[in-house]
């Protein structure tokens, strides 16, 4: 199947309003605990919006731009008080979320629809053409869903968090 | 692609037979939404926008992340806070009926979850409107 027949399928409707909810969803959980396991503050209501607005005009590149420049001040910071073992907060976190776990979660559909070739029985002189078309997929799959991904994740961030508060098990969210 | 005539009079029909079963559900929801604080005088014209929400979107997680996004608000009066995890319980619930309804047809089952969350919506603001905090 060609990438622009799947954006403009049903299947690929349902995927956003589904399968990426709950990839979404056990994202931002995960993230939340395990900040809080590390015992550092969550982000707020006002800087998590700025993801959603940024995935919408920046797509995947301009938000890895924004959690890499938060995860250097994250980590500039811990450094300063915590310099033998530096604790990853929520950006340091995002960012692994932006560069790996979406790329993976790409690469998986991708390679489900025939979209993403493998390139080790290629010719060497193939393979890298194959890569870039590869790579090319990928980041046209990442930024026709990111919007949506980061509607879902930071809508559930803030129910995840006010929902844990009034249970009586947050402390920290800002 | 579209529903043919037969699967659209199908599909009509589950829908209302289960928006009918619901019914009794969808008022206990409603005085749920009462109790919490809704009223028809206070809070009239933000379950008019959930149901022009539900209306107007063509995404089902719209109204799901609309609901979380009201509930994670963090003011200490929150009343979508108390009827969230019911109401998106119940949501979660249509769509487990949209994809008994539409099988394996993506467009079929995103279709249905819109008509069916359309269906549940009117009944709960409707019955919001008419009952009155006792």
């Amino acid at each position: 199947m060609k990438l622009e027949e799947y954006f403009a399928s049903a299947e690929f409707r349902m995927s956003r309003d589904e399968l990426l909810r709950e990839h979404a969803i056990a994202a931002a959980e995960r993230i939340v605990r395990e900040v809080r396991d590390v015992g550092l503050k969550l982000p707020g209501r006002s800087q998590l919006y700025s993801l959603y607005s940024i995935a919408q005009a920046g797509g995947i590149e301009g938000l890895v731009t924004l959690s890499s420049r938060q995860a250097e001040k994250e980590l500039k910071k811990e450094k300063e008080k915590n310099s033998d073992t530096p604790r990853t907060g929520f950006w340091g976190r995002l960012l692994d979320l932006l560069k790996t776990k979406l790329p993976d979660h790409a690469q998986s559909v991708l390679t489900g629809l025939g979209v993403i070739m493998a390139f080790d029985h290629v010719p060497k002189n193939e393979q890298g053409r194959l890569k870039s078309l590869n790579n090319k997929a990928k980041s046209d799959y990442l930024n026709a869903i990111v919007s949506v991904y980061f509607e879902h994740f930071t809508c559930h961030y803030h129910y995840f968090i006010q929902e844990a508060k009034h249970a009586g098990t947050s402390q920290d969210a800002a | 692609m579209s529903i043919s005539a037969v699967t659209e009079r199908e599909t009509r029909l589950a829908i209302d037979c289960y928006l009918d079963q619901i019914y009794e559900q969808s008022q206990q929801l409603a005085e749920e939404l009462v109790k919490a604080g809704f009223s028809p005088e206070k809070s009239k014209t933000q379950l008019r926008g959930l149901e022009t929400l539900v209306n107007a979107t063509g995404r089902f997680s719209e109204i799901i992340n609309f609901i979380k996004n009201q509930a994670g608000k963090e003011s200490k009066e929150n009343k979508w806070r108390t009827v969230a995890p019911r109401m998106l319980q119940d949501l979660k619930k249509l769509e487990e009926e949209a994809h008994t309804i539409g099988k394996d047809d993506p467009f079929l089952v995103m279709e249905t979850k819109l008509r069916l969350a359309r269906g549940w919506v009117r009944q709960v603001v409707c019955h919001v409107l008419y009952e009155r905090p006792s």
